[in-house]
């Protein structure tokens, strides 16, 4: 028999060895790194359903607003504030308090105070100045008109000067918000 | 001769016992390891090859799997959530900080003692949680500033951080050593006065905005919110 001489029982040692040694154990490696792959695969995949799966359920949240709410929302942050639309509001409120409104000056964007806040969102701040001139009822009621808005109306600073008629004079400096 | 061969005394030779002992194989361990350890590198590279397979066309279905969910993935969607949620949270984070100026004057107004009058008032909101205010204020005896000093110590919503610029604008006594031939002096001033300023800070949480009802977002000022006789009646010791 050709298996019982010594060269091919020489030969096949050495195709086994070199079959261990030049296959099996290289491509046992690759298994274990497709194995990882696949594991790692797996958990990306995971990772994004969980994504779509969250991004969906937030998608129906949000559709499920209602449209009066989102309104608000959108009215109370708007993506941009029209300064002539606010001046405008903030005419029609000093002429329903009574008060006299000298002046309304749209001071655009101005930056947010070094003080705030650091965790505080990022959100665009819109600054008009006015000159208001009333009684103190008068002027009293402006700013309650303000605080009843349905956007803010911050007042940021405000200086109040009393005359002997009883009529005050008030500088303030109002600040809105926009998302944009 | 029929039979002669049973009764020899020589042994016969069985010729399948013979052949038999011609046949047998010489295995040696040596080489029954070497065959064993040839198939079984055979076996072991066969297996190995048919798993590697399976394993790859296990990856590509994962990989597949992946991209197929990352092409699920909505962009747009995303985007409006991640806006919609800023949106949110600025709006949350405004009303958190939303302050009433009114409530504010309403205690001051309950703050400031009778014989106190407020000249002018300055109100800076310095950051998103104080607001200060520096109150400039005349009266007419040291007495008062002490009295007007406790009631502010005493304060829920206002905290008095000191008294500022105190001045005293007297009178000349009505005598003729202090006032001489010149009456001018005596027509200026005609009661002493003190003034000085007080410098208070509020915290926002104390005077947070309260939301009144007004009949959904349509409203603006179609109707006077507040009832201002009632805004009246509480303010008439105001400025």
């Amino acid at each position: 028999m050709i298996f019982n001489s010594f060269f091919t029982q020489i030969v096949m040692a050495a195709l086994a060895v070199g079959i261990i040694f030049v296959y099996v154990q290289p491509t046992f490696t690759s298994i274990g790194l497709i194995q990882e792959s696949i594991t790692q695969y797996q958990e990306e995949t995971s990772k994004v359903s969980e994504v779509n799966a969250r991004l969906s359920s937030l998608v129906s949240k949000i559709n499920s607003i209602s449209a009066s709410d989102m309104k608000a929302l959108l009215t109370y942050i708007p993506d941009e504030v029209d300064e002539v639309a606010v001046s405008r509001e903030l005419l029609i409120m000093s002429e329903e308090a009574g008060a006299y409104l000298e002046s309304i000056k749209y001071e655009e964007t101005v930056p947010i105070p070094a003080m705030v806040n650091e965790s505080s969102v990022e959100v665009v701040r819109h600054s008009f100045s006015l000159s208001l001139i009333g009684t103190y009822v008068q002027t009293k009621t402006f700013l309650t008109f303000l605080e009843q808005n349905n956007y803010p109306l911050e007042i940021s600073k405000m200086s109040i000067i009393s005359s002997e008629t009883g009529i005050i004079t008030s500088d303030i400096e109002i600040i809105t918000y926009s998302h944009n | 001769m029929p039979g002669s061969s049973n009764t020899s005394f020589i042994p016969k030779r069985n010729p399948t016992q013979k052949s038999r002992q011609d046949v047998k194989k010489k295995v040696f361990l040596g080489s029954f390891i070497v065959r064993i350890l040839f198939f079984a590198a055979l076996i072991a590279a066969a297996i190995v090859f048919v798993y590697e397979m399976k394993l790859k066309k296990d990856l590509n279905t994962e990989i597949r799997g992946l991209n197929e969910a990352v092409a699920s993935f909505n962009e747009a969607d995303m985007e409006r959530v991640v806006k919609m949620d800023l949106r949110l949270k600025q709006a949350y984070e405004r009303r958190q900080y939303s302050a009433s100026i009114v409530t504010v004057l309403g205690a001051i107004e309950k703050s400031i003692t009778v014989n106190n009058k407020i000249n002018e008032l300055k109100l800076d909101r310095v950051d998103d949680s104080t607001i200060e205010i520096e109150a400039e204020m005349e009266t007419g005896t040291y007495d008062s500033v002490l009295f007007q000093r406790t009631v502010l110590e005493k304060g829920n919503i206002l905290h008095i951080d000191g008294i500022d610029e105190l001045t005293l604008h007297n009178v000349p006594p009505d005598n003729l050593f202090f006032t001489g031939t010149d009456s001018k002096i005596k027509d200026t001033k005609t009661k002493p006065g003190v003034k000085f300023i007080a410098k208070l800070a509020v915290d926002v949480a104390d005077v947070p905005h309260k939301v009144v009802p007004v009949g959904g977002v349509e409203i603006l000022f179609e109707e006077p919110i507040v009832n201002q006789e009632s805004v009246a009646d509480n303010n008439q010791e105001g400025l």
